[in-house]
């Protein structure tokens, strides 16, 4: 069964840091083809730092894919995050995200007109300053890389 | 050209925020909004014609397109700070509707976060700087338009223009 996240008096998620994410679990982050750039100083693509912008909603935080939750359930994860299309993803650890002061939580997605449900979709919910925009990147590594793409920059 | 001849019917609003931008530069000699012979005009135009046609969910998640509103504004911005030599930035959506305008040369990095009209988060790094400077801009954007010649025009020529 997904994780069930903490919820206010109106059903809303509310930033919580989940006990059963552990600090080893994984916490993936799809990376869209819209979120690539060109840098001229190393003749390559990188993502850019809007991946790692959280949303602007009440409670709002970066969307997120639990991992251990999807491989729980029995599906593989690196298929799981890429299917239909979304071309690549990230993945840091829980320990340091919540090292950077961050909290990582439940947000099961139910099925809509306009979203796939997605049980296994959690937040990560913080302080996100330019600063730690920049730490979020040098704290993931390639889950399923894109090709020619860097991390660094 | 403006977002006006790229989203026809919705040529009243991008009117307005024409006019938002105008009267903002009024204290400083203006860039009026017209036709536009700029080298990164059509490339930006054509880009923000699909960034707000995106579909909702692009990012996997819950991402909404860009918003109109915003893309109008961020090409009116780029009418004020870039010449008409500047290259045409790189530009990236955000999940609220935001997006962000970015150039990454030889000489530094700028991101300037349109997250919504006269709200504006600009960050930028020359080559050698780690952490960089950050601005929150409402109404003046004459400081970025120096940041956006300093990384865009050859040395000598930023000197000159400075």
């Amino acid at each position: 069964m997904p994780l069930q996240p903490l919820r206010d008096d109106k059903g809303n998620v509310i930033p919580h840091n989940h006990p059963d994410i552990l600090p080893e679990h994984g916490v993936i982050r799809r990376i869209s083809e819209h979120f690539l750039v060109r840098d001229e100083k190393t003749e390559g693509q990188r993502i850019s730092s809007m991946a790692f912008k959280p949303s602007t909603g009440v409670n709002g935080g970066l969307s997120v894919d639990l991992k251990h939750e999807i491989e729980s359930a029995g599906h593989d994860a690196r298929t799981y995050v890429t299917t239909p299309r979304w071309v690549g993803s990230v993945i840091f650890q829980a320990g340091p995200l919540r090292g950077e002061g961050f909290m990582i939580g439940a947000d099961p997605i139910e099925a809509s007109a306009e979203a796939d449900a997605n049980p296994y979709h959690g937040e990560v919910w913080g302080n996100f300053t330019t600063g730690k925009q920049r730490r979020l990147r040098r704290l993931c590594e390639w889950f399923v890389p894109l090709e020619g793409v860097s991390l660094d920059g | 050209m403006t977002m006006t001849q790229c989203v026809g019917s919705s040529t009243t609003s991008a009117t307005s925020s024409t006019s938002k931008v105008v009267s903002i530069a009024s204290a400083r000699p203006r860039t009026l909004i017209s036709e536009n012979a700029s080298v990164w005009n059509e490339e930006v135009s054509n880009r923000l014609q699909d960034l707000i046609r995106l579909n909702y969910g692009w990012d996997g998640y819950n991402a909404r397109p860009v918003g109109f509103v915003n893309a109008t504004f961020a090409l009116q911005m780029l009418n004020n700070i870039c010449g008409p030599a500047t290259p045409a930035p790189q530009i990236v959506p955000g999940v609220n509707g935001d997006l962000q305008l970015e150039w990454h040369t030889l000489q530094g990095d700028i991101e300037l976060h349109v997250e919504g009209p006269n709200n504006v988060h600009a960050w930028r790094a020359l080559v050698g700087d780690l952490d960089g400077e950050e601005l929150n801009l409402t109404v003046d954007f004459a400081a970025i338009a120096q940041w956006v010649r300093d990384i865009t025009e050859p040395p000598i020529a930023a000197a000159t223009a400075a």
